[in-house]
């Protein structure tokens, strides 16, 4: 082990890895091993009792009270007599029958005038799309040819067999 | 008043005197105090002095740092490892000091360490040697990234292991060992440096 003041001795050659880490502990051991001035326990102390102890406004209870199973009972006591008083109170209230019924606002009347007798206005509905009747939609398949046979003689400028022409009379 | 309720209001009903309890309670805080400082005060000291390297504001560190424990003495009972809970109160007020102060320790100032180098069976030159030589030393210490120096400053503490040096600066073991590792490299890197610029 160095001495306090000794300075390391360096292994090896002087700029080796080695040698400069043992000089690094060497300077840190001696200074972790410094020792404390004379009398700083004294002082330490002196300055502790010198020092306020600030009252405190709430006191908890502190853990290993030897009265803290006392203080557990008061406790207990107390909160006992509160929430059996208020549960005698709450269970001697009576409730009124009247409250047992559902009650509904009264429909409003009108000030003047006559009244609706009870009538209830039906919004009317849009009409929807409506649909037709199987029977009536599906055109039968000869009725289709005789319409595709017209709209093509129309198309022609053939006359129709049925109908007379438009043109003017000869 | 019968017998029986007599014995009950004794057992049940008495007050305990307050004020002598307190009295007793801040006695005993006392002596647990005093036990803590006649046991780790010189420790303390060691450690805020390996930071602040000033006897005056190392004294001035172990003194707050009791101070604390004096304010949060409640939790003393819950504590496990006193030392390195205190050690963790007073490194933790040094490096506050060192951040507020924000100036280096005097390590350049070689009549300073020749001061608190032990004279006895060293001669005068001895001295002023061994002082510029840990002044040297100690600049590249302060040369270190915050977090390699404050391990390395630690792990100089023969009583300190590494995982209590993790639990005073609150990181991981494996943390403390790698940046031990980096400081160790480092500072052999800025001796050499130091060396073959002069």
């Amino acid at each position: 082990m160095m001495a306090p003041g000794e300075i390391p001795r360096l292994s090896g050659t002087p700029n080796s890895q080695r040698g400069a880490k043992d000089e690094v502990d060497a300077t840190l051991r001696w200074l972790a091993r410094l020792p404390a001035p004379e009398g700083l326990e004294d002082r330490v102390i002196g300055r502790v009792a010198a020092a306020p102890r600030g009252g405190r406004l709430i006191c908890w209870p502190r853990r290993h009270d030897r009265h803290a199973w006392m203080r557990n009972a008061a406790a207990a006591a107390i909160v006992f007599v509160v929430l059996g008083g208020g549960w005698g109170v709450y269970s001697r209230v009576e409730r009124s029958e009247a409250a047992n019924g559902t009650a509904a606002p009264a429909p409003a009347q009108p000030a003047r005038g006559f009244a609706s007798a009870g009538a209830v206005r039906r919004p009317e509905t849009i009409p929807g799309p409506m649909v037709a009747a199987p029977g009536k939609a599906a055109a039968s398949p000869r009725t289709a040819a005789r319409a595709h046979h017209r709209a093509e003689a129309a198309r022609h400028g053939k006359k129709t067999a049925g109908k007379p022409a438009a043109g003017p009379v000869q | 008043m019968s017998s029986t309720s007599q014995a009950i209001y004794a057992g049940w009903m008495e007050i305990p005197n307050s004020a002598a309890e307190s009295r007793l309670h801040n006695q005993a805080e006392e002596d647990t105090l005093a036990l803590l400082v006649m046991e780790y005060a010189s420790t303390l000291y060691r450690v805020a002095f390996s930071v602040l390297r000033n006897a005056a504001d190392a004294e001035d560190a172990v003194q707050e740092a009791f101070l604390r424990v004096l304010r949060h003495r409640e939790t003393l009972a819950e504590v496990r490892d006193r030392r390195v809970w205190l050690i963790r109160i007073v490194w933790n007020i040094v490096l506050d000091r060192k951040r507020r102060a924000k100036t280096r320790p005097e390590t350049d100032d070689v009549a300073d360490l020749a001061r608190v180098l032990p004279s006895n069976a060293l001669s005068a030159e001895e001295t002023a040697a061994a002082a510029q030589h840990h002044a040297r030393v100690l600049t590249c210490v302060e040369q270190l990234p915050a977090k390699e120096r404050q391990v390395l400053l630690l792990s100089a503490f023969e009583e300190l292991t590494s995982v209590e040096i993790a639990a005073v600066l609150g990181i991981t073991e494996s943390s403390v060992r790698s940046r031990l590792f980096r400081a160790r490299n480092l500072m052999a890197g800025l001796l050499n440096h130091a060396r073959s610029s002069r």
